[in-house]
């Protein structure tokens, strides 16, 4: 009775999200059929415009360069921005000198660095990365600043009376303790990333999926082919964040000092 | 918390003015040495501000600007909150909704400027959408996560004491869930922020968006991109610390935990 019960919550929980989405499908198709003007499509126009992007060889093409501009921007700002901010946290001082210069640096849209990336490095590549950077850059180091002040002193005073040498208080305390608010930073700082790329080919670069939208709407308003590149971004930026949470769930980053 | 003593008083303002006058003359140097004419010196800069605040164009493009902010962020908390206090109290419905928002959410707010001019043309109403779309998420996120953090030991106490479901939601579930609203409400200010300073370089003509693209355009002014990009880190930081102060206020702090 119960496991009968159970399975049929199972396919309840399966089968409802599921027609949701149909139904919002539906509602959407009506709304283009009632609707005068074709400018916008319906969704199947949408798959029509994913089969036209596969069998041009762009889509995979387009996938490609933005997660490439995604990954060397994201891995320089973690590269740079957690060992400086594990540095800067540990030090009392210095975290006083940096941090007005840094609480200003970070509200600054990283799309408002459009015209200096520009300048400094072209049209191209070089350019996205660089605004993909700063703007994961701020965050990861606020975060690993924070990690390292919230360790509580008594685990490091307990490491030093161990007679822990530096290098084994950074691997034994510090790291254990700090990884998992990393995690949650890296996290955040990955959706920021995937947010900034599409708004750097829009304005700076000639491909990626921003390109996409942008191009599909002023050569020929094509918006079959912009709903369907706003589709894929947003199912790539989901695949980016379970990416990272499966990271959060692995065992040996789990540790903390948190009680389970 | 390291070994170091106690940093005394003084010392609060004293090295951050030495880091904000080092990376200044850094600056500095760095422009004399290039020998760069684009790209402008802080003094340069400075004239540019003043220059900006004479002519009076300062104060109508931060207003835009915080204007289209206001009215986005706001229908975005009007419209997320209660859908997701509604969506965190009945988890079914959460069920159901949760795909499809998980598919919506990390589309770049930015991605949707082509639709948004569809729908409202070039102007403030697609700026404001786009601000919506950018805080709406994270809010809703928030508060399906607040509401169902709270112990169910609260939602039975308060169904003992004879709560019908209103007063159980306003004055048991919203207290208690609502330090983590204000964390997200926070978090989607940021992000609207950043959205505003992007939508008006692409879909409007005031603002200070458009400031940064139209001094870049016209005439390569790039003092005062830079002196519009201090500016919007300027005001990002007073309105994140605005809305620290509200998290701070006692009245808000209930959440059930450590009340003191």
């Amino acid at each position: 009775m119960r496991d009968e019960h159970a399975t049929r919550t199972n396919l309840l929980l399966l089968w409802r999200p599921l027609a949701f989405i149909a139904l919002l499908l539906l509602l959407w198709e009506i709304g283009i059929r009632r609707q005068a003007s074709h400018l916008l499509p319906g969704p199947w126009g949408v798959v029509g415009g994913i089969v036209d992007l596969v069998r041009h060889g762009l889509l995979l093409k387009y996938i490609v360069a933005s997660l490439f501009r995604v990954t060397w921007g994201f891995a320089l700002a973690v590269v740079t921005a957690i060992p400086l901010g594990l540095a800067v946290g540990w030090y009392r001082r210095a975290e006083m000198a940096l941090n007005p210069i840094l609480q200003i640096l970070r509200p600054i849209s990283p799309l408002a660095w459009i015209p200096i990336a520009i300048l400094w490095f072209g049209v191209g590549d070089l350019a996205a990365i660089f605004l993909i950077f700063v703007g994961c850059f701020f965050p990861l180091m606020l975060t690993a600043i924070d990690a390292v002040q919230s360790i509580p002193a008594v685990y490091v005073n307990a490491g030093r009376n161990f007679g822990l040498s530096s290098a084994a208080l950074v691997y034994r305390v510090l790291y254990p303790a700090v990884v998992p608010k990393l995690i949650v930073g890296l996290r955040i700082t990955l959706g920021i990333a995937w947010l900034v790329v599409v708004a750097a080919e829009m304005i700076a670069v000639s491909s990626g999926l921003g390109f996409l939208i942008v191009d599909a709407r002023n050569a020929g308003n094509r918006y079959d082919l912009v709903v369907a590149g706003m589709l894929i971004i947003g199912i790539i930026g989901l695949l980016l964040d379970l990416g990272m949470q499966s990271l959060e769930k692995v065992k040996s980053f789990r540790w903390g000092y948190s009680e389970d | 918390m390291n070994a170091l003593s106690q940093p005394a008083k003084w010392e609060r303002f004293f090295w951050p003015v030495v880091a904000t006058g080092l990376l200044l003359a850094l600056w500095y140097y760095s422009v004399r040495w290039t020998g760069t004419k684009v790209f402008p010196s802080p003094r340069e800069v400075e004239k540019g501000l003043a220059e900006l605040l004479r002519h009076h164009v300062l104060w109508n493009d931060i207003i835009d600007s915080l204007r289209r902010v206001a009215v986005g962020f706001g229908l975005a908390v009007l419209v997320g909150i209660p859908l997701g206090l509604t969506l965190g109290w009945y988890p079914a419905a959460n069920q159901v909704v949760n795909p499809t928002m998980q598919i919506l959410r990390p589309i770049s707010p930015i991605a949707w400027i082509p639709v948004a001019i569809i729908f409202f043309g070039v102007g403030d109403n697609a700026a404001i959408f786009l601000i919506f779309l950018g805080a709406f998420f994270p809010i809703v996120v928030a508060c399906i996560n607040g509401v169902a953090n709270v112990p169910s030991v609260y939602r039975r106490a308060g169904r003992n004491f004879g709560l019908t479901p209103p007063q159980l939601l306003g004055r048991v579930l919203f207290p208690a869930a609502l330090p983590q609203i204000l964390v997200g409400l926070r978090i989607a200010l940021g992000i609207a922020w950043l959205v505003v300073v992007a939508a008006e370089m692409i879909a409007v003509d005031s603002g200070l968006g458009f400031l940064i693209i139209d001094s870049r355009n016209s005439g390569k002014r790039y003092d005062l991109v830079v002196a519009a990009i201090l500016l919007i880190g300027a005001i990002g930081l007073i309105l994140d610390v605005a809305f620290r102060r509200l998290e701070t206020l006692r009245s808000v702090r209930w959440g059930f935990r450590h009340e003191s």
